[in-house]
């Protein structure tokens, strides 16, 4: 009886390793992946501030675009929430992989810059898109939009939807460790102290690029303040985040809320109106034309001197900088265009 | 205690031996397939750069083997991270020099271990709502004292003790690393602290019959964990030389992933350092290589969950074999 059980165990614990390495072995044949690059190819590996948000999927499709054009393979890969640590796991990653450029929008401008450094220590071309990081860390960065272009127009837009903009306004922004963020927030309100005296910021809230976050900050905000004229803000996410709460409040058309917005998530709200207008580049173009920056960076060809950047179908992107590139001026959504946009 | 000393022990060592040797055997088998399949993988530096992305849960994951070890659970860890990062960072800030910071960071580390050994202890309640609730106060603690702002100014020299290399291949913190693993395994397996740890999971009756003062045995886990967590928050604020409130956040699922796939029961009386070493392997170069290979980071998650159902699974049907 004894022996029996011994040899069923050791049966049974050999089945089981059968089975889990016939599992492992199936799991990596059946799982979607790169088809791994070519040698010749030049690989690059592209890493967003996290991948559960249509903006960067958009930014994807125009990466791939360029990445055909140029005959580049593309690693597109980044943490699945905002979280800093994996964004530094990923570069690290991806120098193991040994890609030849890397394109990054950074979480924090700070925590990233080892990594960058260490990938430029091997021979990676290093460029950064959307979020910069710390000058020593990478060669360039494409800036998507003049900062201050972009507070003008987020006032403007606040000024319009309240009759001159006069009162208390909240701002939601993602997080205070955003550098293109704080770039927007302080660019806003040094515009709106000039144009709009009357225009008081009187809170700045964080929603940490989560919805629910972003509701209920602005919903426990708009209760507490009943005299808020408006809510901007400068995040997608909490763009979603914060109409959601002006229409579970019933205060469509009385509190608007206007800023940065994408328009895939914010249509329905800008049809409603209770966004009466978003603005943002075209994350497609900010992809493409990363891209271009690294194939330029790669041919040895980026050069301030020259003032551009050869970049397929957007033409050529200028230096407004020794090491800042302009993608090009904003776009406004409003209820008649928004249908046209399709990221 | 000789209850416990005698053929228990006899019994949980040969149990946990085999198991032990499962998950070595499927390591191997991961990371040859890994290498087969995902060309440019299997590299000696690789491997061990690899190590920097699992220190941090792993120094975790020791102070988590004892506390699952006496039928407890602690899911403030990577909140405790957090926080200790954020004090570091932020007292640095107001003008405390970093050692001293790092020294009020350890004390913040411990003391928040023993807090949550404290209520488990004394007040009787349950750990798993003990340090749910740790978890958001010390996560609250954090985004209150940073007000969800970063601090980066690290100094060159901090920013070492997790960036660099021996000889360039070697990152500095895996030596230290391994010496803990030492030092847990014998702790656990060769003191009387640690066959009473054992004892604790076991039946915690008999231990406390046997004169035994199961609250401070208990204060003494939860410390270390709390130590622990405050040394891998170190690690982790060098590595990425900034302290911010959303550090680490959901570090304690693969942490207890590990612990649980390395053999140790969630009911306690059982487990060891070496299943718990292997557990994290087998999910961090799992995660690394299907990584390496292109698969999008959003499968990290899943590849978690799906391991810890797999090690839930091998763990009650190797319970119910030994009966």
């Amino acid at each position: 009886m004894k022996d029996q059980t011994v040899t069923d165990r050791s049966a049974s614990r050999r089945t089981i390793i059968r089975g889990l390495a016939g599992g492992t072995a199936l799991a990596l044949a059946g799982m979607p992946g790169r088809v791994l690059a070519d040698a010749k190819r030049p690989l690059i590996g592209m890493i967003p501030k996290y991948t559960s948000d249509p903006y960067f999927t958009a930014i994807r499709q125009g990466a791939e675009a360029a990445c055909k054009e140029c005959g580049f393979d593309l690693v597109f890969d980044g943490p699945a929430n905002q979280d800093v640590t994996a964004q530094t796991n990923i570069v690290d990653r991806m120098i193991r992989q040994k890609v030849d450029a890397l394109s990054i929008c950074a979480s924090d401008p700070t925590a990233l810059a080892p990594a960058a450094k260490r990938a430029a220590s091997k021979g990676i071309k290093v460029s950064t898109w959307d979020s910069d990081i710390d000058a020593s860390g990478r060669t360039v960065f494409l800036n998507q939009s003049d900062f201050g272009a972009m507070g003008q127009t987020i006032a403007d837009m606040m000024a319009r939807a309240t009759d001159g903009g006069k009162g208390d306004f909240l701002l939601v922004t993602n997080s205070f460790t955003s550098s293109n963020m704080n770039a927007w927030r302080t660019a806003i309100k040094s515009y709106a102290a000039k144009k709009y005296p009357d225009m008081h910021i009187k809170a700045e809230l964080t929603g940490d690029a989560d919805l629910e976050k972003s509701k209920n900050i602005t919903l426990n905000y708009l209760r507490a303040n009943p005299t808020t004229r408006g809510v901007i803000v400068i995040d997608g996410i909490a763009a979603v985040g914060a109409a959601e709460a002006v229409d579970q409040l019933g205060l469509r058309g009385k509190v608007p809320v206007a800023g940065i917005g994408v328009p895939s998530n914010i249509r329905p709200y800008v049809k409603s109106g209770t966004v009466t207008e978003a603005v943002l580049w075209n994350p497609v173009d900010l992809g493409y034309g990363a891209i271009y920056i690294s194939k330029a960076q790669l041919e040895g060809t980026l050069d301030p001197k020259k003032g551009f950047v050869e970049s397929g179908r957007l033409g050529q992107m200028k230096f407004v900088s020794d090491d800042v590139i302009l993608l090009g001026p904003p776009t406004v959504f409003t209820k008649e265009n928004i249908d046209s946009f399709n990221f | 205690m000789t209850a416990i000393s005698g053929t228990a022990i006899g019994k949980r060592a040969a149990a946990a031996s085999s198991r032990t040797m499962l998950l070595a055997a499927f390591f191997v088998v991961e990371v040859a397939a890994l290498g087969i399949f995902v060309p440019g993988w299997l590299t000696v530096d690789g491997l061990l750069d690899t190590s920097r992305i699992f220190i941090e849960s792993g120094l975790l994951a020791l102070g988590m083997t004892f506390v699952i070890i006496t039928g407890g659970i602690d899911l403030s860890v990577a909140s405790l991270l957090a926080l200790v990062s954020v004090v570091i960072g932020f007292s640095h800030q107001a003008g405390l020099p970093l050692p001293v910071a790092m020294v009020l960071g350890i004390g913040t580390g411990v003391g928040c271990g023993l807090l949550n050994g404290a209520i488990v202890a004394y007040l009787g309640l349950h750990p798993l709502v003990v340090t749910l609730a740790t978890m958001a106060l010390f996560r609250g603690g954090a985004y209150v004292i940073s007000n969800a702002a970063a601090y980066s100014e690290y100094p060159a020299w901090f920013t070492t003790i997790g960036g660099f290399y021996i000889g360039e291949v070697l990152p500095a913190q895996l030596p230290v690393f391994a010496v803990l693993c030492v030092l847990a395994w014998m702790i656990l397996e060769k003191t009387p602290f640690g066959r009473r740890v054992y004892g604790l999971g076991e039946n915690e009756q008999a231990v406390r019959f046997s004169g035994i003062n199961v609250a401070h045995l208990k204060l003494k886990v939860y410390g270390l964990m709390g130590l622990l967590a405050a040394l891998a928050s170190i690690i982790e604020t060098s590595r990425i030389s900034t302290s911010r409130a959303n550090m680490a956040l959901g570090l304690e699922l693969p942490v207890i992933a590990a612990v649980v796939l390395g053999g140790t029961k969630v009911t306690g009386g059982s487990g060891t350092i070496a299943g718990t070493l292997l557990g994290l392997l087998i999910l961090s170069y799992l995660q690394d290589g299907l990584q390496f290979a292109g698969i999008s980071s959003d499968w990290g998650l899943f590849i978690t969950g799906a391991l810890l159902v797999l090690g839930v699974l091998v763990n009650e049907n190797a319970g119910r074999n030994r009966g």
